[in-house]
C-alpha cells in the first residue's frame, strides 16, 4: 500500500485555482470520504500517526462542520500503540476464515473476517461477480481504475470511498460559480451538469455505498473491542445516510423505498434510508 | 479503456487546470473546504488505490445508472489454468476476465482422445473446481504479508513489508547456517505432481541450504507399504481411462464417485459396456450404490477377506500357473531352519554366475535340480537392472518341499507356494465369516468370478490403506491380482489412487526441486514422531526398533545426530501448498510439544488456514488463477498448464518468486554479513549462501546464469528435462506454449515408469516386467510375497497375514471406532471453509452415525454431540447416518481447527503410531529394496484403528450455541447498537474468541 504523499511538487490549491471555484460544502463532503478511505488503511506508521496525535480528529470534525449535513463528527482518537492497533485491524478486517454461527439449521458463516471491508459481503441479493462488474463500469465511466501495483477488488471499502469522493470533487469543481452543488444547474464547459452529478452520486449511494456503511456497521456493531473502527463506521453510515437524504431532497428523488436504484434489503433485512 | 477526454475546449482552460485536477485526485482537498488547523491529516484525501486515469476536468455525462450499460459487457480475457494442491484430479479450465478480475471458470473440454473405443476424456472437472474464483475473490485472501504480534496462535498480527519479511526470514536461515544448523531448516510441501514449480520454488531453497525436503506420501497414509514390499516400486496406476477395458472391477476401499468425480465416468461407463463392477465398503457408500454387487467386511477385515478369496482361487486350481512360476517368487525355497530363502551361496555344488552368490536364490525344476533364479539381486546391477530377463528356460516346481545340502549341513526347505498355502488354508469360509461378517458362499463367489474373466482390476482406496497393518492388507488383496495373473496387460492391475506418488515429468521436476542431487530428505511421520516427544510413551519393544532403524540409518533423522551425541531440536519451519498443522495425527503433540520447539514457522499461503494461524510469518501467494505451473495426475497421460488469468491479488506473489526474492534477500546479507561458505557434514558439497540466489535462478544442467529467474522459465525446465515431454532421439517435444493451446499427451515415459505410453491405448503399468521379463526391482526380481527379513520373521509376518490391529483404546471404554474418510466437497482442507460447498451439507464439522449407535445415545439427527477418547474430545453436529454401518462413526477428513469450538480437530482423537516393519532396510546390508527414500518407502502416518465414544451435548452446555454471532455463554450482551462494545470477554464471536475480545476497547 502507497503511503500518503505529504508534500506534493506543483501549485499548492490556492495559488493554481482561484478562490471560490469551488463548492465547498461537496469537497467538504469530498474529504471526509476521502479520510475515511484513509483511516480504513492498514494503520501504517503514517496512519497511525495521524490517529494517535489526534489530526485525523481535528480533520474530519471541521469537514464534518462544513460539509452541510447534520451529523456528529466521530471519536478517532486512539490510545492503542500502532502494533495493537494494527492487530485489531487485521483481526476485524483482514484475517478471515469460517466459523460455525449455529450448529443446528444449518446457517453458514462467511469465509472472511468479522467485518468484510467488501460491499459483496452485504449483497445477499447479487452476486459477487455482479457488484464488482457495477462498480468497474462505474469507475471507468467517470475516467477512474483501479490503480498502483497490486490488484485489488473493486468492492473495497477504500476504492468505494475514494470514489465517493472523488464524485464530490467533481461535483465541487463543477462550476465556475461555485454553486455546483448549492443548487444552481448552472455547469463549467466540459464537466457533468451539477445534477446529473447529483444523480451519480445519488446513485452510486443507493447502488454500493450506502449498503456497505450500513453492513460494515452492523459488523462491527456484533463486534467486541472495534475501538475507532466502531465509532468511524458508526459515523460513516450517519454520514452517508445524510448524504443521500440531502442529495434525494435536491434531486426530488423521493424515499430511499422509491427510488429506483436503493437497495432495500441491506444485511440486516432492513429497508434503508 | 476508453479515452472520454474532451480536447475541444482545452483553450478554455486556465492556469488553474493543473490544481483543479490535482484537487480531483484529492491532493489538499480538504484545505480547500477553507478550513485552516487541519493538521497533518488533510494529506490523507490523496486517492490511493483508485486511479484517475482520464481527464477529471473531462466531460462525464450522466443520467442513469444504466448510461453504465450502453457497452456490450462481455470477458476481456480468458487463461487456461487448473487447480491444485493436493487435488489429483488435474482437470483444465478455462478462467474468464474483466477489468482484471476473475468472472468465472468453465471445463476446458478440449482434451484430445488418444482412442476413440473409449469414453472422451471431456470434460473433466467437478463442483470444487467450478467455485475455486470464491477463493480468487474471497474476503479471506491474504494480500500482504503479516508477522504475528502477539503469541502464536493468538490471532494478533501486523502487516509488514515484503522487505521486512524477507529481512527477518534471512537473518534467521543465515543464524540456522552458521551454526551449521541447517539440517534443522525443514520443508514442508506435499505432491509435486499438480503443480511441480511451486513444489519446486521451496525445496530448490532448502536444498540449496542443506535444508531437510519432507515426505509427504507416507505422511498421509497415501502410500501402500505392500506396494514397494510386494513389487519393489512406490505405487504405479493405470490411468482411469484403463477402467473401461476391465471386465471386472472391484472397488475396494475406494470411493470413486466421492473422490474421484472426474473419473468416476469411467466406472459407470464400464458398467454400460458389460463390466462387472463389485462395491467392498464397510459403508453402503456412494460409489456402493452403482455397483452391481456390495460386500460390506467388518473394519478392518480386509486382509482376511482378501485371504478368504485367495485361498478358494488357490484351492479351486483357478490361478495362473505360468504367471506365478515366471512373475513371483512362488517357486523359491525357503529353509525350515531360519525362515530365510535359501540363497545359492549356501548350496554346495550349485553353479552360480553372479558377483553375490549370497544375494541368489534358489529354485527346484521339474527333474528335482535345484536351479539359480534368474534375476535376482545377487545378478543385478542394483535395483533397476533390465540388462537380465526373468524368463525361464526350466518349469520350476511350485509344490517342491525337500532337503538341501548346504554350508550349514543338511537343510530342509519348501517353497513360498507351499508356505502361502499352508497360510491361506486357515481362512476357511467360515473363518473368513466370522473375521468379515460376509457370508461364506458370497467372498468365494465373487473370488471365482474375478479369477474366471479374462481382465479383472482392484481400484484400491484409503478405506483399506489407514489401519495399522495396512501393509498386509495390501499384500493380501495384492495378491489376488497376482494369483489371477492380472497384471501388465489392459484393464488389469491393481490401482492405489490416493494421494499423488508420482509426477509424469519427473528428471525436470527433480532437477528443479533439488539442484544439487544431494537431498536431505525425512520420513516425515518419523520426524513428527520424534521431535512431537512421542516416543517417550511408546511401547518399549515398538521405541526400541523405532531407535534401531535410526541407530542404523535405515530412517533418517534429521537433524542428526551430533559427534557429541547431542541432536539439535528443529528449528525453521516453512509451510507452503499444505496444512501440516491441521492435518498432523497426533496434533497434540505437536502442538504441546513440536510447535515450541521451532524458533520461526513460515507459512505460504492464499488464505489463513490453521497451519497460517499458528505460523509466525504469513507470505500471501497466488492462487491458482494468478501464476504459470504445470499440471500432471496419474489419474491421466495428459499435461496442460497453469497460466495467470489474472495478476496476484494485493501484494501476493507466486511461490517461485516469493523463494527466489527470499534468496536474494539470504544472499545479500550473507554477503554483508561476510558468511563464508559452509561444509556439508553429510554430502560433498559447500552451503554457500553468498551464491544462494544465483545457484537459484541458475540452470544447473545448461548452466546458463539467471535462467530460472521466472515462473514460466522454471515449467519450460520441467518439459524440457523431462523424457516425458522432450523424448530422447525424437524431434518431438511438448513447449508450454503447446499445452496453453491445449492438453497434450505425455509423449514416452521415463525409466521411472514400467510401461510404455502407447498411441491408442491408456496406459497400463507392469508390462516392463509381465511383457518384457525385465526383472521386478525387489530382493528376488520377482513379485515377492515372502519378506526374510530378521524384523518380518520376528513378527510372523513373512507372508501375508490377517492380524487384530493394535489396542489403542479399549472397547469397554470406547466402544466405537472411528474413521476419518475423503470428503466429496472439499480437497482435504482446501474448500472446507468455501461457502457454497458448505451449503452443500451441513456447513460445519458433523460426524456420521449408525442410527442404532445414536438410538443407544439419545442422539437425534442435529444434535450437538462430544466425540471423545482418552486423547481429547471435539463437539461436532450428528447426522444420522443408515447406510454406515453399526459400531463406527465417521468424521470426515479434513475441517480446520478454526471450524471446532476449541480449536482442536478431527485429527485431536488420532494418536501417532507407526508400524516397525514400515522402518526398514531390505535387505538389511544393502538396502535395495526397500530403503528410505521420501515418498517410496517409510513409515505411514495411520489413523484407522482408534476408538472413540460419542455422547450428546445438553443445548445449553453446546459451545455451539455459543457462536451465535455476539454473544457468549457466559457474558452479558450489548443490547445497544450504538453503543461501544468495550468490555474485554464480555463477548465472543462464533466459536472462537477473537483478538478484539482479547483486546477489548482502547479506553477512549
Amino acid at each position: 500500500m502507497s503511503e500518503p504523499i505529504a508534500e506534493r511538487d506543483g501549485p499548492g490549491f490556492d495559488e493554481g485555482l482561484r478562490a471560490g471555484a469551488i463548492d465547498e460544502e461537496a469537497a467538504a463532503r469530498g474529504s471526509v470520504y476521502a479520510l475515511a478511505a484513509a483511516a480504513f488503511a492498514e494503520p501504517s506508521g503514517g496512519v497511525h500517526e495521524r490517529f494517535a496525535d489526534g489530526s485525523l480528529d481535528e480533520a474530519m470534525a471541521t469537514l464534518v462542520d462544513r460539509s452541510g449535513l447534520d451529523v456528529d463528527p466521530p471519536d478517532l482518537t486512539v490510545e492503542d500503540d500502532r502494533e495493537t492497533l494494527a492487530a485489531r485491524y487485521n483481526d476485524l478486517f483482514v484475517v478471515g476464515y469460517s466459523e460455525v454461527i449455529d450448529g443446528t439449521d444449518g446457517t453458514v458463516e462467511n469465509q472472511g473476517p468479522p467485518a468484510s471491508l467488501y460491499e459483496s459481503t452485504y449483497r445477499s441479493d447479487v452476486s459477487w461477480n455482479d457488484v464488482n462488474l457495477d462498480l468497474a463500469r462505474a469507475y471507468e465511466h467517470f475516467g477512474c481504475e483501479v490503480g498502483g501495483d497490486e490488484r485489488r477488488h473493486h468492492d473495497h471499502a477504500r476504492l468505494e470511498l475514494e470514489f465517493a469522493g472523488y464524485l464530490c470533487r467533481l461535483a465541487a469543481a463543477g462550476d465556475g460559480d461555485g454553486v455546483a452543488d448549492g443548487g444552481s444547474d448552472g455547469g463549467s464547459a466540459g464537466a457533468a451538469e451539477p445534477s446529473d452529478l447529483r444523480r451519480a452520486r445519488l446513485d452510486f449511494h443507493d447502488r454500493h455505498l450506502s449498503v456497505l456503511a450500513s453492513g460494515l456497521r452492523t459488523a462491527l456493531d456484533e463486534e467486541p473491542g472495534t475501538s475507532v473502527y466502531g465509532r468511524l463506521a458508526r459515523f460513516l453510515d450517519a454520514f452517508v445516510a445524510a448524504d443521500v437524504d440531502d442529495l434525494a431532497d435536491r434531486l426530488d428523488a423521493g424515499a430511499g423505498g422509491d427510488r429506483e436504484h436503493a437497495v432495500t434489503d441491506g444485511p440486516d433485512g432492513g429497508e434503508r434510508s | 479503456m476508453t479515452d472520454t477526454t474532451d480536447t475541444s475546449n482545452e483553450s478554455t482552460r486556465d492556469a488553474s487546470g493543473t490544481a483543479r485536477r490535482d484537487f480531483l485526485k484529492g491532493v489538499g482537498a480538504a484545505a480547500a473546504v477553507g478550513a485552516t488547523g487541519l493538521g497533518s491529516a488533510q494529506d490523507l484525501t490523496e486517492m490511493n488505490t483508485l486511479e484517475v486515469v482520464d481527464d477529471p476536468i473531462g466531460n462525464y455525462p450522466y443520467r442513469d445508472w444504466e448510461d453504465l450499460y450502453r457497452e456490450e459487457w462481455d470477458w476481456d480475457g480468458k487463461a487456461r489454468s487448473t487447480h491444485s494442491v493436493n487435488c489429483t484430479g488435474s482437470c483444465s479450465w478455462q478462467v474468464y476476465t474483466r477489468n482484471g478480475q476473475v468472472w468465472r471458470e468453465e471445463q476446458a473440454g478440449d482434451y484430445p482422445r488418444f482412442d476413440e473405443s473409449l469414453p472422451d476424456p471431456n470434460p473433466r472437472g467437478c463442483q470444487k473446481g467450478a467455485c475455486f474464483t470464491d477463493y480468487v475473490n474471497a474476503d479471506q485472501r491474504v494480500t500482504h504479508p503479516l508477522r504475528r504480534t502477539g503469541e502464536r496462535g493468538e490471532g494478533k498480527w501486523e502487516r509488514i513489508s515484503w522487505d521486512e519479511a524477507l529481512t527477518e526470514i534471512a537473518e534467521e536461515v543465515i543464524d540456522a547456517v552458521e551454526d551449521e544448523e541447517y539440517d534443522a531448516i525443514s520443508g514442508f510441501t506435499p505432491i509435486p505432481a499438480m503443480s511441480p514449480v511451486s513444489f519446486a520454488s521451496g525445496s530448490r531453497l532448502v536444498n540449496l541450504l542443506g535444508g531437510v525436503s519432507h515426505s509427504f506420501y507416507d505422511w498421509y497414509s497415501d502410500l501402500p507399504p505392500g506396494q514397494p514390499i510386494t513389487w519393489g516400486t512406490q505405487t504405479e496406476n493405470a490411468e482411469s481411462a484403463d477402467w473401461y477395458n476391465a471386465d471386472y472391477i472391484i472397488a475396494w476401499g475406494s470411493n470413486i464417485n466421492v473422490t474421484r468425480i472426474p473419473d468416476a465416468k469411467y466406472f459407470l461407463e464400464a458398467g454400460y459396456d458389460g463390466a462387472k463392477r463389485v462395491g467392498i465398503f464397510t459403508d453402503y457408500s456412494q460409489t456402493a450404490i452403482h455397483c452391481d454387487e456390495w460386500i460390506g467386511p467388518d473394519p478392518g477385515s480386509d486382509t482376511a477377506l482378501a485371504l478368504g478369496m485367495a485361498r478358494t482361487i488357490v484351492d479351486e486350481g483357478l490361478y495362473d500357473e505360468e504367471h506365478l512360476k515366471e512373475q513371483t517368487d512362488m517357486p523359491l525355497l525357503v529353509r525350515e531352519d531360519t525362515g530365510k530363502f535359501l540363497r545359492a551361496s549356501e548350496v554346495s555344488g550349485l553353479d552360480v554366475d553372479a558377483d553375490r552368490p549370497e544375494k541368489v536364490f534358489v529354485m527346484q525344476d521339474a527333474d528335482g535340480g535345484l536351479r539359480t533364479a534368474p534375476g535376482s539381486l545377487g545378478e543385478r546391477d542394483g535395483q533397476h537392472d533390465h540388462s537380465l530377463s526373468i524368463e525361464l528356460d526350466f518349469d520350476p516346481d511350485l509344490d517342491a518341499e525337500r532337503t538341501v545340502q548346504t554350508t550349514d549341513g543338511a537343510v530342509e526347505t519348501r517353497t513360498v507356494w507351499q508356505n502361502l498355502r499352508d497360510e491361506l488354508s486357515e481362512y476357511t469360509p467360515e473363518v473368513v465369516n466370522e473375521i468379515t461378517g460376509v457370508g461364506r458362499q458370497t467372498h468365494q463367489k465373487i473370488a471365482r468370478e474375478f479369477a474366471e474373466v479374462d481382465r479383472a482390476k482392484i481400484i484400491h482406496g484409503k478405506g483399506v490403506n489407514d489401519w495399522y497393518h495396512n501393509d498386509l492388507g495390501n499384500r493380501a488383496i495384492q495378491l489376488l491380482v497376482t494369483l489371477t495373473g492380472n497384471l501388465g496387460r489392459q484393464g488389469t492391475g491393481l490401482d492405489h489412487y490416493v494421494g499423488q506418488e508420482k509426477i509424469w515429468t519427473f528428471k525436470g521436476w527433480k532437477n528443479l526441486s533439488f539442484p544439487t542431487g544431494s537431498v536431505r530428505g525425512v520420513p516425515t511421520t518419523l520426524w513428527t514422531y520424534y521431535h512431537a516427544g512421542i516416543m517417550e510413551n511408546t511401547d518399549p519393544e515398538t521405541a526400541a526398533k523405532i531407535q534401531e532403524s535410526i541407530d542404523k540409518g535405515w530412517m533418517p533423522l534429521y537433524p542428526s545426530e551430533r559427534d557429541d551425541g547431542s541432536r539439535p531440536d528443529p528449528r525453521l519451519m516453512f509451510v507452503w501448498r499444505g496444512n501440516y498443522f491441521n492435518q498432523a495425527k497426533g496434533n497434540i503433540a505437536v502442538e504441546e510439544e513440536l510447535w515450541p520447539k521451532l524458533d520461526l514457522v513460515v507459512d505460504i499461503n492464499f488464505r489463513m488456514d490453521s497451519t497460517a494461524l499458528n505460523s509466525d510469518i504469513v507470505l500471501p501467494t497466488a492462487s491458482h488463477y494468478e501464476k504459470h505451473d504445470l499440471s500432471v495426475t496419474d489419474m491421466h497421460t495428459y499435461v496442460h498448464p497453469f497460466t495467470p488469468a489474472v495478476e496476484p491479488l494485493g501484494e501476493s506473489k507466486t511461490d517461485w518468486q516469493i523463494f527466489r526474492e527470499l534468496a536474494a534477500k539470504i544472499q545479500e546479507l550473507a554477503e554483508e554479513r561476510g558468511v563464508e561458505p559452509v561444509e556439508d557434514r553429510k554430502f560433498d558439497r559447500e552451503i554457500d549462501l553468498q551464491s544462494v540466489h544465483d545457484d537459484y535462478t541458475r540452470d544447473w544442467i545448461d548452466n546458463e546464469p539467471g535462467a530460472l529467474a521466472e515462473d514460466k522459465a522454471a515449467a519450460e525446465f520441467i518439459l524440457e528435462n523431462s523424457e516425458e515431454s522432450n523424448p530422447e532421439g525424437t524431434d518431438e517435444q511438448l513447449t508450454f506454449d503447446d499445452i496453453e493451446e491445449q492438453p497434450r499427451r505425455l509423449l514416452e515415459t521415463g525409466d521411472h515408469w514400467s510401461s510404455d505410453i502407447e498411441e491408442g491405448e491408456a496406459y497400463s503399468p507392469w508390462k516392463d516386467y509381465v511383457q518384457d521379463k525385465n526383472p521386478w526391482p525387489t530382493f528376488t526380481g520377482r513379485q515377492q510375497y515372502y519378506i526374510d527379513h530378521d524384523w518380518f520373521l520376528e513378527l510372523d509376518e513373512q507372508l501375508p497375514t490377517h492380524k487384530e490391529g493394535p489396542v489403542l483404546q479399549e472397547k469397554s471404554e470406547y466402544p466405537l471406532s472411528y474413521n476419518t474418510p475423503h470428503s466429496r466437497w472439499s480437497i482435504h482442507s482446501t474448500w472446507r471453509d468455501d461457502s457454497k460447498m458448505l451449503r452443500l451439507q451441513r456447513g460445519e464439522p458433523t460426524v456420521y452415525l449408525n442410527p442404532e449407535d445414536a438410538a443407544e445415545r439419545g442422539i437425534e439427527d442435529g444434535d450437538t454431540v462430544r466425540v471423545y477418547n482418552d486423547l481429547d474430545s471435539v463437539e461436532v453436529q450428528a447426522k444420522i447416518y443408515p447406510s454406515g454401518e453399526p459400531g463406527t462413526v465417521r468424521h470426515f477428513f479434513s475441517w480446520e481447527r478454526f471450524q471446532y469450538p476449541d480449536r482442536n480437530n478431527f485429527n485431536s482423537l488420532v494418536p501417532m503410531y507407526m508400524k516397525p516393519t514400515q522402518l526398514v532396510q531390505y535387505p538389511e546390508d544393502t538396502g535395495e529394496h526397500l530403503h528410505f527414500f521420501p515418498n517410496y518407502w517409510g513409515p505411514t502416518g495411520v489413523n484407522s484403528d482408534v476408538r472413540i465414544e460419542v455422547e450428546p451435548v445438553e443445548e445449553e452446555a453446546a459451545s455451539l450455541d455459543a457462536g451465535l454471532l455476539g454473544v457468549s455463554a457466559t457474558g452479558s450482551e450489548s443490547t445497544d447498537s450504538g453503543s461501544e462494545s468495550t468490555d474485554s470477554g464480555s463477548r465472543t464471536r462464533g466459536a472462537l474468541g477473537r483478538v478484539s475480545d482479547l483486546l477489548g476497547g482502547d479506553g477512549s
